[in-house]
């Protein structure tokens, strides 16, 4: 049987997938002001836009992405999450993002196959 | 999703696309181990034996979150807290099942009800015959939590 080496391209690299993320979010709501109608456009673009550049990268990964986007108006909130997977293949990156007046959180998770 | 591997090249060819799901193999010599290698195949392209349980796993998002915040106000650090073990005790509970070959992400979002507007949403680059999640939202008179379970097959 060949056998398969563990190289970059099976590693699932968070300074990569939070650079991807970074982009993601700039390019839909960066410099725009929070606006209701608008959330659902920018909520599914931003996990579309993560989405198709992780896909790219080729890595034999599936992925989820979550992305919330709240309205800066002093409510808290707080977002936690567990895994059971693979701790030397699978990985997770979240970048909190904001501006005056909404917060964005994207949670990419990556699970080898 | 495996095929017995022709080429001479060492695998280095095949390296790419034995990562994605193919494996490149010799085929075996002696009729048991013949044997063995088309009982494996034959059960990785079967499938998940056992599929993710949806509805067991919708009933521990209703009990794990139900009892953690039924009572409970909002404040900053309980629910900090209260996010975290909503997390871990999901897991915990959903890894209890026991599905066979299932990797399991769980992610909580606990907050405040304060009249602001939020979104959630999320999307998956998955195999949707073997993959699924399940989604569960508890509101009360001062916090609201938004509670999702991914379950992924590992092929």
């Amino acid at each position: 049987m060949d056998e398969f080496q563990t190289g970059e391209e099976a590693s699932f690299l968070v300074d990569e997938v939070s650079s991807i993320i970074k982009e993601a979010i700039e390019g839909a709501i960066g410099g725009n002001a929070y606006q209701h109608s608008k959330v659902n456009q920018w909520t599914t673009s931003v996990v579309e836009q993560t989405l198709s550049q992780l896909t790219k990268l080729g890595k034999p990964f599936k992925y989820i992405v979550t992305c919330v986007i709240m309205q800066k108006n002093g409510a808290g909130l707080h977002t936690a999450s567990s895994c059971f997977w693979d701790n030397s293949s699978d990985g997770t990156c979240t970048v909190r993002w904001e501006n005056k007046t909404m917060y964005c959180i994207v949670s990419a998770f990556g699970l080898a196959i | 999703r495996l095929r017995p591997s022709a080429e001479g090249d060492g695998g280095r060819r095949n390296h790419y696309r034995a990562r994605l799901g193919w494996v490149s193999i010799a085929p075996p010599k002696t009729p048991s181990a013949l044997r063995f290698f088309l009982h494996k195949l034959e059960l990785c392209l079967a499938g998940p034996a056992r599929r993710f349980p949806v509805a067991a796993v919708d009933e521990i998002l209703r009990d794990v979150v139900g009892s953690a915040l039924r009572e409970q106000r909002y404040e900053p650090g309980p629910c900090r807290e209260a996010a975290k073990n909503i997390a871990e005790v999901v897991k915990a509970r959903v890894k209890a099942l026991a599905v066979p070959r299932y990797k399991i992400v769980v992610v909580a979002h606990v907050g405040q009800l304060g009249g602001q507007s939020l979104q959630v949403g999320s999307r998956c680059l998955w195999d949707p015959q073997s993959d699924t999640f399940s989604s569960y939202v508890f509101k009360n008179t001062s916090l609201f939590a938004v509670t999702n379970v991914y379950g992924v097959y590992f092929e």
